[in-house]
């Protein structure tokens, strides 16, 4: 009986703590409202300064592709998830 | 325009296949490349907003490091995804939301977040995940999705105006 007792109001404390995280964590769509306002460029300048680094970044990555056929790499890594999931 | 990218799209977005040395694999990858680059400079000139769950920058940041042999450039993309895309974390109240979707989409784990996002938040999904993309067509007034492969450059650009 007490053993019953302590397993609800623990099951109860855990319900609690969820639904007080889930009032304090923002929906997902003011998470995006939130976040949209980050990624938008503020300037040409900013715009130029992205397509620099991306630019250098890109070239860096491709440079050190060290597999002679990404295309398969892709296709076992992101590919097979259905496989992975079903 | 309100997109969400498939980890594919960014993968081709990132390499440019050029030292691919068959030539009929490194002509099939320049192309998507070409699209893909098309795609990913619009979205770092704020011509689109990239909506993502946060499994698609695990992918990215897993498929580099496996073709760079490098865990430092995995996560340098992964980096630079986070900082230009609206990257969406999966707390409880975030699952929460999108279970609906992801019930009937009845895919793969990572196929049906991506898409219940691209539903919830109304973005254009874009990937070159073929048996994806048609599961998806199966849902055509929940998601809005585009085959890479099947868009031409045209069709990208247009999509910018």
């Amino acid at each position: 009986m007490e053993a019953d007792i302590v397993s609800r109001v623990d099951k109860l404390e855990r319900e609690v703590r969820r639904l007080k995280y889930m009032i304090e964590a923002k929906t997902l769509h003011e998470h995006v409202i939130e976040e949209l306002r980050r990624v938008k460029p503020l300037d040409e300048l900013e715009i130029k300064e992205r397509l620099k680094k991306h630019e250098l970044l890109k070239n860096r990555i491709s440079s050190s592709v060290v597999v002679e056929d990404p295309q398969a790499v892709l296709d076992e890594v992101i590919g097979d998830r259905d496989e992975a999931f079903s | 325009m309100k997109l969400s990218l498939d980890a594919n799209v960014f993968i081709y977005a990132y390499i440019t296949g050029e030292n691919i040395k068959n030539e009929r694999r490194r002509r099939e990858w320049v192309q998507l490349h070409e699209k893909a680059d098309v795609l990913y400079t619009d979205v770092l000139k704020g011509k689109h907003v990239v909506i993502i769950p946060s499994v698609i920058v695990a992918e990215v940041c897993a498929v580099i490091s496996r073709l760079t042999n490098s865990e430092e450039e995995g996560i340098s993309v992964a980096k630079e995804v986070q900082e230009y895309c609206v990257v969406v974390y999966e707390s409880a109240s975030v699952l929460e939301e999108l279970l609906p979707v992801i019930g009937k989409v009845k895919g793969s784990g990572i196929d049906s977040i991506l898409a219940a996002l691209a539903a919830r938040e109304n973005t254009v999904l874009i990937t070159n995940d073929r048996k994806l993309h048609d599961r998806l067509r199966a849902f055509e007034s929940y998601v809005d999705v585009r085959l890479l492969k099947d868009m031409s450059l045209d069709d990208i650009k247009l999509i910018s105006d």
